[in-house]
């Protein structure tokens, strides 16, 4: 059979055919889980909220205009990932750090385990946007040109704010880490 | 260039992605400065951190629940495509499918049956109604058709066993009584003869009924005959084809 882009499944599946979304979440949900997990630091609040914006392709799927797929399925993530934010920020308190170090069971080799949880640390210190910026370009490795179209700037925007933000996590990775 | 505008190129250096002029201005920079040159070295091991860092596998509960909520979607959404577009069920197809064919063939049977039926009325009605025609050799005609029924026929037996009686036409009671003769097993048919043979007064009647009585070895036409050899009117030729023929009942 003839593989199908994720345009042409969105377009089917907004005409009625639900069954081919299983398609585009075999593509796609390793990613987003990833995304939220990288954001939020929570295995099982990553993958309820990876659950959600597979239900909200669905409950959107008339409004999916023919656009770069990827990008409006990031766009129903960080919208989701917002409205989680904001809707945890008041149980917020000094103890987030060890809260979420504590549901932090990176699966890793032990060599390296000790450099990532560092990693992840360090990227939990920085601003939601720029820790957004680092795990889309580094982690999942979007184009720039596509990051632009998820969080709406151009392109050499988006490349500035990335550089910004990975000598920011560098710093802070160095700082703590001597 | 200052050192603010190397180190954002760095990272793009690093990866070989920076357009030649550009490439080469950096490195004639990092020649020069030091500071440059520990921050390029940081990076280069920072970077290496965060390509050992693997994208995670969710657990399977997560495909799990959005099988689950898709199975729910599916069926909350398209209510009536379930309803218009059920599974072919082959066996519901099988039973249709039987029942128009048991329907069909019971028509076909009974159809069948029933023309049979009515045609062997049709042919009865049509003979017997034959038999009582006014000319001769139309009577002759179905007396002679009279003899495709079966014996179950009574009423065809009936009109033939009327021919020979009451025919004023001889051939016409002639040919009624070789029909018979076909219908001897019937008792009925067997004491018509015997009647014939003590009534009829043509010669030639009486011949073929002699000739019919022998060869069914019906014994009671013993006596009738033995009577029709003592009768003095009777011709020498039926005398003779009555001896003839009581030799073989002995």
């Amino acid at each position: 059979m003839k593989q199908l882009t994720d345009e042409e499944i969105m377009l089917a599946i907004a005409t009625g055919k639900l069954e081919l979304l299983s398609i585009l979440f075999d593509r796609y949900n390793v990613r987003i889980y990833n995304y939220f997990n990288k954001m939020i630091c929570n295995k099982m609040v990553s993958e309820d909220l990876t659950q959600d914006v597979f239900i909200k392709v669905i409950k959107y799927r008339t409004s999916y205009k023919n656009g770069n797929f990827a990008a409006w399925l990031y766009t129903i993530a960080r919208n989701i990932f917002s409205s989680h934010y904001q809707k945890t920020k008041k149980e917020r308190s000094n103890i987030i750090d060890d809260d979420k170090l504590a549901n932090n069971e990176t699966l890793v080799s032990e060599s390296n385990k000790e450099e990532l949880e560092h990693l992840q640390k360090a990227l939990l210190k920085l601003s939601n946007s720029d820790r957004e910026l680092i795990v889309m370009h580094r982690f999942q490795e979007i184009k720039y040109e596509q990051i632009a179209q998820i969080i709406g700037s151009t392109e050499n925007a988006v490349k500035v704010k990335v550089h910004r933000a990975l000598k920011k996590l560098k710093e802070i990775y160095f700082q703590k880490k001597n | 260039m200052e050192c603010r505008d190397i180190e954002n190129k760095l990272t793009d250096y690093l990866e070989g992605s920076l357009p030649a002029i550009e490439k080469t201005e950096v490195e004639k920079h990092l020649k020069t400065c030091a500071n440059c040159q520990q921050e390029l070295a940081e990076l280069k091991s920072f970077l290496s951190v965060l390509k050992n860092d693997k994208m995670e596998t969710p657990s399977a509960n997560l495909k799990l629940n959005f099988d689950k909520m898709l199975a729910l979607e599916i069926a909350k959404n398209q209510p009536k495509v379930v309803q218009l577009k059920p599974k072919p069920d082959w066996k519901s197809y099988l039973r249709v499918a039987a029942s128009v064919l048991i329907v069909i063939s019971a028509f076909l049977l009974g159809k069948y049956q029933s023309k049979n039926k009515s045609s062997v009325e049709k042919n009865t009605a049509q003979v017997l109604t034959l038999l009582e025609d006014n000319s001769a050799s139309k009577r002759i005609l179905a007396v002679n058709n009279a003899e495709e029924f079966t014996s179950k026929n009574t009423k065809i037996i009936k009109a033939l066993i009327n021919r020979l009686f009451f025919d004023k036409n001889t051939n016409v009671r002639l040919a009624a009584a070789e029909a018979l003769s076909k219908f001897s097993s019937e008792e009925l048919v067997r004491d018509a003869l015997i009647k014939s043979l003590e009534t009829d007064k043509n010669t030639s009647v009486q011949i073929e009924v002699i000739s019919i009585l022998s060869k069914i070895q019906e014994k009671r036409a013993i006596k009738p005959m033995g009577k029709m050899l003592e009768n003095e009117e009777t011709p020498q030729y039926v005398k003779q084809q009555i001896k003839l023929n009581l030799s073989t009942f002995l």
